[in-house]
Formats: structure tokens, C-alpha cells, sequence
């Protein structure tokens, strides 16, 4: 059964899906390594408990993952939608055009380079995302438009050299910051700070709603280049747009929390086996529905094997591929 | 004074401290609510001794505040906790990682986690007063992150066999246990020279050390293991190698032609030695064909006292005495 | 069917004009490798206009720049007044409908949204559509016969179905012009005369005109008010069916002989293949 596209009903799925947003990730505060009721959460939230350490579990090292993990599961599942409705492709995923590739290789120098630059690596990944966006847009034009095709090639040449070039810079860093890598390179959502998540947050805030602002387009766009064009829209400036938006939000969720993969690619599907294709149902669906499915993740990173924590990407894929292979066979049946 | 309440105000004051230390986060956060409870605590209760604390350089040249006193430890890495229960100081470590072993009862101590991904619940948990951990083991992020939380985090390290004895020496006279430290030092020092002295000026044997075999992987040139052999009077032909753990071609170590191959002791290491008669390659080595293949201690690669077992044993095994032939079979 | 406002003159609230008229004057483009020399007709409101030609005449390109997204190098095609070339794409939309093979779709959506998306050049500030555009949505879905294929997803229905609401689409447009790129394409022949008639009912109660590139001679010379016939770039003849429909003509441009009677019910011209098609080296 899909929820039909109305205006009505898009309040009703992006309200309950809010709700749910909220009620998962307090629920997600009372787990980790070590056991807190929620009696505990909500004490050490307000700051009201007698423990000290409970209220520093739970605001100082608990809050911070699950906002985190709210803006990015939004951010990846939105962008993976866009760029599935401008590569017109059901398998695309945030990071087909090599983002993740550029912003772990800004990572990685910045810890070569090491000192006061391996501090602020964040802000080198974003810098290699953008960069690595630049250059996908570049060479990925021709005549003007983003053909999807010359787009993918692009993207994926460009992914396959950075992985070549972060191996080899791999095999100069020192044995442990390798190991670091690794976490990051696999997704990490323990390391974040107030700050970035306070620029975070007006960031994916205005990618989703610039890119939900674009819905009605990306409904037509779906229909084919040509397509869209006779029905009135100016596809050039639209996919640039949508591009410039989905890289936006891939860039600065993976620099602060690295590759996690199978989000971007199957939330927009779970949405659309809800609500349908129409995007402005879909994205607030899908943005509510990422951040619900990875704090989910998260949380089952951070218990399965306490008080070691699995990294949160190797959770996505192994929960990703059944859900993924049900989904194959669905379609295909 | 009752130790919950202790620890409590020493992480409020410690954490109002470093919000002056231009932690501005910190400040906003901890520093208006706060500065009026320390406040009042502190008109309560008086003289604080136990948490005046101090600021002390750490092993790795980072200045850090910690208590006078540390009563809670947590180790994040098995070396260190090796050498606090040297130290005596085994009933105040609160907690230690999953691998640590020795002594027995480190493995019976509550666990943070891994020595890469410690759990920082657990350790946040345990309300420790002191973290001591390693940077050639744990991760920045790991040191960042307690230092976001202002919990004190002491750093250990040492790269050669001296540099082991003054570390252990430092933790000494930090944690108050100067002359335990002295005499742990001044025996295992003893040992080293004894082991150098029964080597004497024979010949070294050329050396190569193997972390691991597939990919054939040694030791650098600037790590504990390579010390640890020439003190035992071996020559690591793994001088030009950069790095902690390079991987060598097997044709290269074929052309340095090691006259002793050694092995750290390990579970996961299950081909006996017997097999490398007959690995391709391997078997051309000439200290395979002359049988001169050793397993030693693991604690080679530790910088815990240990090492010192571990010395002995390499250099029994480089330079067997008469009496030690029996006991140096492969 | 009752259409909603649909009395001719609510044509002039989207129109803008009194008459809908189509003149193509003198357009000519030229590829690297193929030249369309300038071509001119014109088409009243109501009127359905037929393109025909062997295959590489130049039919497609001249449809594309009808449709207002091929610039001509020169001449011009004015719509009721309105040249299309200087339009925004937006008011374009408004005006011309295309109809033709589409991208294949690898997302589902339901044939009604399918065809919704055809008021997208209608839609105001809002995201979502109106009233009245659904009311639309909903005609254009009747006339083409598509009503209970509306909760279907647009992927299990048959091509004539998609057909119908690639159609449906473009009707939802209001197009005043309407240009379709062989419609008939893949229809058995029942569908083939429901196209036709559905186009020629469309034209007429819509006051709009159908452009159609079409290889069905004859259902064209059964339907069509005007004809052109293409060949190699040329606008070989233009006009009535009586007047393109000549059987030397015919039998030059199609390379293979052709003779003309009449059909027996309705009387016009009707083109019979007496012969062996004979393939020329000259074609590209």
C-alpha cells in the first residue's frame, strides 16, 4: 500500500516520522556499554541526577553520537535520493561520484601531514569532497548539461584513482594512524564535537530543504532529460543544483563521520515502498527514515560486541545486504 | 571524605579548570552552572588536599593537570598495566582493556574494551582519576575524546630498552612509588648488563626478526625489537627499513641473509617451524638450512618489564653457551 | 464528455489569443551530415496535420523544431502569434505538448501520476497541484480512455496503454499545439484508428492543432486535414490528401511502386504497394 502524494499527507508521514526520530533516539540514549535506565537518561539529560558520570555518559558522550547520527543518516538518505532521481538510476548512492573517495583522501593527508593538521581533518575531508565535486562536475558536462552517463563514468574513474592514491598514502602514515583510518574509512560516529555539530546542522538543514524546494522538478526529471525539458524545465540549472545540493550534504556527512555506506542507497527505497516515487512525499520521507535507520545502527554498533564497538558502515552493510537482496528480488519478482 | 563525592567535585573542578585552559566549549557548558557549585563545595569542604592537583609533562611532552594522589587507574594499554602492577599499585587499577594478561589478575580487572576502541562509557564509568595510555597503542581520538571529558590522561611511551626503564621509572615517581620503581629498575638494568656482559664482544649474528610471515613483515630499525636485539647482541638487518612494521620482499631478505630468523610467540601463529623446510622461498634461507629458527617470548614487542625476560631469551638463543645449547632447540 | 470550463472560449484564458493558428515559415536546419531545407505550411485550429516520409527525411527534426527545442538556422514558427523559439522553456510547456518515444522508466509511479506530470508548466508557487490541475489530470486520463489504469503502476501496463497516457500526459498540458512523434508506433490496428480518432476528437473540441509523424499512409489519408510529405531533407509536397496523395510521387519517394485508389467506405485516397520495394544507394 503507498501513502498518495498530497499535501495532507505529507504532513501527516513527515509528522509521525518526526516523532519517531524522537522516540528512537531517546530510546538509543538508555544503550551502550554500559547499562542506563531511562529514569538515568532522562535524570542525566536534564542534569538533574546525583551521579556525575551518568550525566556525562549520557550528554557528553551519548547526545552527541545520536544527534550526529539524526544529521547524518538525513543528509545521506536525502542526497541518495537526489542523485537516484538525477542519474535516473535506482542504484546510485551518495557516493558514486567519488565524494567518499576525496574526503577520506583529505583525511588521510591531513594525518600524514600530521600536527595541528591531523587535528582538523574534518575540515580537510570537506575540502577534498568539494574539490573531488569540482571535478566530477567538470568533466562530467557535456554541452553544458550533466548527462548521467558521462556523470557516472566520471565519478567512478575519479573514485577508483583516489582509492589508488589513499592506498598508497596508507602505506606511508605510521602503523596506528593506519588503524585509525580504517574507522573512519568504515564509518565512525564517535568523534564529533559541539561546534561541528553546531555548523552541521544549518548545513543539512538547508541541503534538505533547498533540495525539497526542487521536489516538483526532480518528479519531472525522473521522466527523462528530454522529457523534462518539453515540459518546461530548465534541466541544465535544475541538475546543477541538485548536484551542488547532494554533494553538499554526502561532503560534510562524510567528513565528520566517514563512508557509511548501504544508507544512501537503500532508505530511498524502504521510502519509496511507502510513499511512492513523488519526491515531495519521498525526501521527507527518506531524510526521517535515514536518521531513524542509523541511529538504530548506531546503537546496535555500539552493543553488540560492548564494550568494543563495531564501526557503525560495517553495521549498515551487514543489516544492508539482506534488505537490499529482498529488495532485488522483490522488484524482480 | 567519601570517594564518590571526591571524584564527583574533582571532575567538576577539574573540567571548571579547563574551561579556563580556553576550552570555550567546555566553558559554555560547564563553566556558569558549575562555578557556583564549586563554590559552595568549596566552602564546604574546606581544604582540598587530595584535589589541588598538579601539572606534570608526561612521557610524550604533553603538559596535563592530574590529581596529587590517583586512586582510580585505568590502563588502555597491556604494557602499562604490566608495569602498575610491578609497581604494587595493582589494587588501584579500576580497569584495563581486553588484552590485558599479565599478571592474572589484570584479566580479572573490569574491561573498557579494546586498546584501539576502548569503550569510553565504561571508562567514564569507572571514575577513574588517572588514564594512562600509550600513543605507539591507542588512537588520538581516544586521547581527545577524554580530554574533551576532562578526564586526566597521563601518556607512556618508550621506544628502546633505556627508554622502558626511565618509564618506568617516571610512572614511579608520579603515582608515589619512587622506591618500588628503583628497585624494579635497578634489577631488570642489572639483567640487561649481565645479558650484555655474558655476550661480551662476541660477533653479532645477523638478525631477522619476523612479525609475521605472509606478507613477510620485520620490525624498523627505531623499534623496541630491533633495541631489544642488539642489546642481546644481534644485528637486525632491518636497519634501513623506515617505519614501525615494514613489509620486506622475500628476495630482499634473501639478499640480507640473516643468520638467525626469530618468531614472537603467538596463538595465531600455527605453522610450526618444521614447515619452513619446505616453504618455497623460505627454505632457501641459510639459517633455515642451518636450523637456526627460534620462537621467543612475545613480550619482545612489548615495552613492559617483561622485555626483559624476553632480552634474555633472545640472547640466549644468539649466543647458546655450552650449558645453554640444551635448552635453545627450535 | 464534459470537460471542466471546456467551452472553446476557456481555451483563451491558457491561449491568450482568439484563433489558434500555425504558421511555419521557411525553417531549415543543418547537421553535419543532413540538412532539412526550408520548409513552410500552415494549420488552422482544430485542423490534424500529418508528416509523412521514408525513413531519414527529416520528419523527426522538423517536428523537434516545432516543438521549439531545435533552433532553426533559419526562418521561424509562430504559434498563434507567439514566436516559439522566443519563448522561456516554461511558457513553451504551456503552449506545445511532445509526445514520442519516451526514456525507458526504471521508477515506478501510478499512471495518475504519471500524467500529473503534465501540468508541471501550470503549476504555481506551490508544490503541490490544485484543484483544477487535477481536474485536468482527470480529463485528460477519460479522453484517453485510461480511467481504470489510473491506480496502476506505469510499469505493468501494456505499450498501448503507455502509449495512451504518454498521450494523456501531454493533453494535460492543454497544449495548443500538440506534436506527436509516431504515435502508432506500437499498436495493433484496432488502437492505431483509436489514436487517430482520439487525436482528431482532441483537436476539434480543444480548438488545438495535432502535428503527427506517422508511417501509416493511410490512416493518415483517412484522418489527417493537411499533409506534408518529406523526403532527404526536402518538403516534397504539402497540402490535402488529394493533393500529396499522387501515385508517381509516392512510388519516387518510398522506392517502390504504388498505386492510388479509393477506400472503399470513405472515399479518399488510398495508397495499395503493387511491387517490390527498390533500394536506392543514394539513401543515408
Amino acid at each position: 500500500m503507498i501513502i498518495a502524494a498530497t499535501r495532507r499527507n505529507a504532513w501527516i508521514v513527515t509528522a509521525a516520522l518526526a516523532a519517531g526520530v524522537i522516540v528512537v533516539s531517546l530510546s538509543a540514549l538508555a544503550f551502550g556499554s554500559v547499562h542506563l535506565g531511562l529514569v538515568d537518561v532522562w535524570s542525566g539529560l536534564r542534569g538533574t541526577t546525583p551521579k556525575a558520570e551518568v550525566a556525562v555518559i549520557v550528554k557528553e558522550i551519548r547526545l552527541p553520537r545520536v544527534l550526529l547520527a539524526i544529521l547524518v543518516g538525513a543528509a545521506l538518505a536525502t542526497s541518495g535520493t537526489a542523485l537516484q532521481a538525477l542519474l535516473r538510476n535506482p542504484l546510485a548512492d551518495p557516493y558514486v561520484l567519488g565524494i567518499s573517495s576525496g574526503a577520506a583522501l583529505g583525511a588521510i593527508v591531513a594525518l600524514w601531514v600530521g600536527g595541528r593538521a591531523a587535528a582538523a581533518s574534518p575540515l580537510a575531508a570537506f575540502v577534498g569532497a568539494l574539490a573531488t565535486t569540482m571535478w566530477v562536475y567538470l568533466l562530467g558536462r557535456r554541452a553544458g548539461r550533466l548527462a548521467s552517463y558521462t556523470l557516472v563514468l566520471a565519478g567512478v574513474v575519479t573514485a577508483s584513482f583516489l582509492s589508488a592514491v589513499i592506498l598508497f598514502v596508507l602505506t606511508m602514515l605510521s602503523t596506528r594512524d593506519v588503524r585509525g583510518m580504517a574507522f573512519w574509512l568504515m564509518g565512525d560516529l564517535s568523534v564529533v564535537t559541539n561546534v561541528q555539530l553546531q555548523i552541521l546542522f544549518p548545513i543539512v538543514v538547508m541541503g534538505v530543504a533547498g533540495l525539497y524546494a526542487l521536489s516538483k522538478d526532480l518528479n519531472v526529471l525522473l521522466l527523462g532529460e528530454e522529457e523534462a525539458a518539453h515540459l518546461g524545465v530548465n534541466v541544465a540549472r535544475i541538475q546543477t543544483a541538485v548536484y551542488l545540493l547532494a554533494s553538499l550534504l554526502t561532503g560534510v556527512a562524510v567528513a565528520l563521520s566517514g563512508a557509511i555506506g548501504y544508507l544512501g542507497l537503500l532508505v530511498p527505497h524502504l521510502a519509496r515502498m511507502l510513499v511512492g516515487s513523488d519526491h515531495r512525499m519521498l525526501l521527507p520521507t527518506a531524510a526521517l527514515g535515514g536518521s531513524i535507520v542509523l541511529v538504530l545502527s548506531d546503537t546496535l554498533a555500539r552493543t553488540a560486541v560492548a564494550p568494543s564497538e563495531l564501526p557503525v558502515g560495517a553495521v549498515t552493510a551487514v543489516a544492508g545486504a539482506p534488505v537490499f537482496i529482498y529488495l532485488l528480488r522483490r522488484t524482480a519478482g | 571524605m567519601p570517594r564518590p563525592l571526591r571524584s564527583v567535585r574533582g571532575v567538576l573542578l577539574f573540567v571548571l579548570f579547563k574551561a579556563m585552559l580556553n576550552r570555550m566549549e567546555a566553558g559554555q557548558r560547564w563553566g556558569r552552572r558549575c562555578r557556583r557549585l564549586i563554590l559552595i563545595l568549596a566552602a564546604l569542604f574546606c581544604t582540598t588536599p587530595a584535589f589541588a592537583g598538579r601539572i606534570v609533562t608526561d612521557q610524550t611532552g604533553r603538559r596535563v593537570r592530574i590529581p596529587d594522589r590517583p586512586t582510580r587507574l585505568v590502563s588502555l594499554a597491556p604494557s602499562i598495566t604490566e608495569t602498575l602492577f610491578m609497581l604494587g599499585l595493582g589494587d588501584q587499577v579500576v580497569g584495563d582493556t581486553d588484552y590485558c594478561e599479565y599478571p592474572v589478575e589484570a584479566k580479572l580487572k573490569p574491561h573498557v574494551g579494546s586498546i584501539l576502541n576502548p569503550s569510553l562509557e565504561r571508562i567514564v564509568s569507572l571514575r577513574p582519576d588517572l588514564v594512562l595510555g600509550s600513543p605507539e597503542a591507542n588512537r588520538r581520538e581516544t586521547a581527545e575524546r577524554l580530554e574533551r571529558l576532562g578526564i586526566p590522561l597521563y601518556g607512556v611511551t618508550a621506544r628502546t630498552v633505556d627508554e622502558m626503564l626511565a618509564s618506568i621509572d617516571d610512572l614511579g615517581k608520579v603515582l608515589h612509588r619512587e622506591e618500588e620503581a628503583s628497585r624494579l629498575v635497578d634489577g631488570l638494568r642489572q639483567r640487561v648488563e649481565a645479558a650484555a656482559h655474558r655476550v661480551g664482544n662476541r660477533k653479532p649474528p645477523r638478525v631477522l626478526f619476523v612479525v609475521w610471515y605472509r606478507p613477510l613483515t620485520t620490525a624498523g630499525a627505531n623499534t623496541f625489537v630491533s633495541d631489544v636485539i642488539r642489546r642481546a647482541g644481534g644485528e637486525p638487518i632491518s636497519h634501513g627499513l623506515q617505519g614501525e612494521w615494514p613489509k620486506l620482499s622475500l628476495e630482499e631478505a634473501l639478499r640480507l641473509d640473516p643468520d638467525v630468523i626469530l618468531f614472537p610467540r603467538s596463538e595465531s601463529f600455527s605453522p610450526g617451524l618444521e614447515e619452513f623446510h619446505s616453504l618455497p622461498g623460505w627454505r632457501d634461507f641459510r639459517a633455515v638450512k642451518t636450523r637456526r629458527l627460534y620462537v621467543v617470548s612475545d613480550a619482545i614487542i612489548r615495552s613492559s618489564p617483561r622485555l626483559v625476560d624476553a632480552l634474555e631469551e633472545v640472547a640466549r638463543v644468539l649466543h647458546p653457551s655450552e650449558a645453554d645449547k640444551v635448552g635453545a632447540k627450535p | 464528455m464534459a470537460s471542466p470550463e471546456s467551452s472553446p472560449n476557456a481555451r483563451t484564458n491558457e491561449g491568450g489569443r482568439e484563433s489558434v493558428a500555425l504558421k511555419v515559415e521557411g525553417v531549415a536546419h543543418r547537421y553535419p551530415h543532413f540538412e532539412l531545407h526550408p520548409t513552410a505550411f500552415q494549420a488552422q485550429a482544430g485542423q490534424l496535420v500529418a508528416i509523412l516520409g521514408p525513413n531519414g527525411s527529416g520528419k523527426s527534426t522538423l517536428l523537434e523544431i516545432l516543438s521549439g527545442h531545435l533552433r532553426p538556422h533559419a526562418g521561424r514558427v509562430q504559434l498563434n502569434g507567439c514566436d516559439l523559439h522566443r519563448l522561456s522553456p516554461r511558457e513553451r510547456a504551456q503552449r506545445v505538448g511532445l509526445a514520442r518515444q519516451e526514456t525507458i522508466l526504471l521508477f515506478s509511479f501510478t499512471v495518475r501520476e504519471f500524467v500529473r506530470q503534465g501540468r508541471h508548466p501550470h503549476l504555481g508557487r506551490g508544490l503541490f497541484e490544485s484543484g483544477e490541475d487535477e481536474r485536468w489530470v482527470d480529463w485528460a486520463i477519460e479522453k484517453t480512455n485510461l480511467t481504470q489504469f489510473g491506480a496502476r503502476g506505469i510499469l505493468e501496463i501494456s505499450s498501448g496503454e503507455f502509449q495512451r497516457a504518454v498521450l494523456a500526459r501531454t493533453l494535460a498540458q492543454r497544449p495548443q499545439l500538440v506534436l506527436l512523434d509516431e504515435p502508432t508506433a506500437n499498436l495493433d490496428i484496432g488502437y492505431q484508428i483509436e489514436m487517430f480518432q482520439l487525436l482528431r476528437n482532441v483537436a476539434a473540441t480543444e480548438r488545438c492543432i495535432a502535428v503527427v509523424v506517422t508511417h501509416e499512409l493511410n490512416l493518415a489519408a483517412e484522418m489527417a486535414d493537411h499533409l506534408l510529405l518529406l523526403d532527404a531533407g526536402q518538403c516534397l509536397r504539402h497540402g490535402t490528401v488529394e493533393e500529396v496523395f499522387d501515385a508517381e510521387l509516392l512510388s519516387r519517394v518510398f522506392r517502390t511502386p504504388v498505386i492510388v485508389d479509393r477506400h472503399p467506405s470513405s472515399g479518399r485516397p488510398r495508397a495499395v504497394w503493387v511491387g517490390p520495394h527498390r533500394p536506392s544507394h543514394q539513401q543515408s
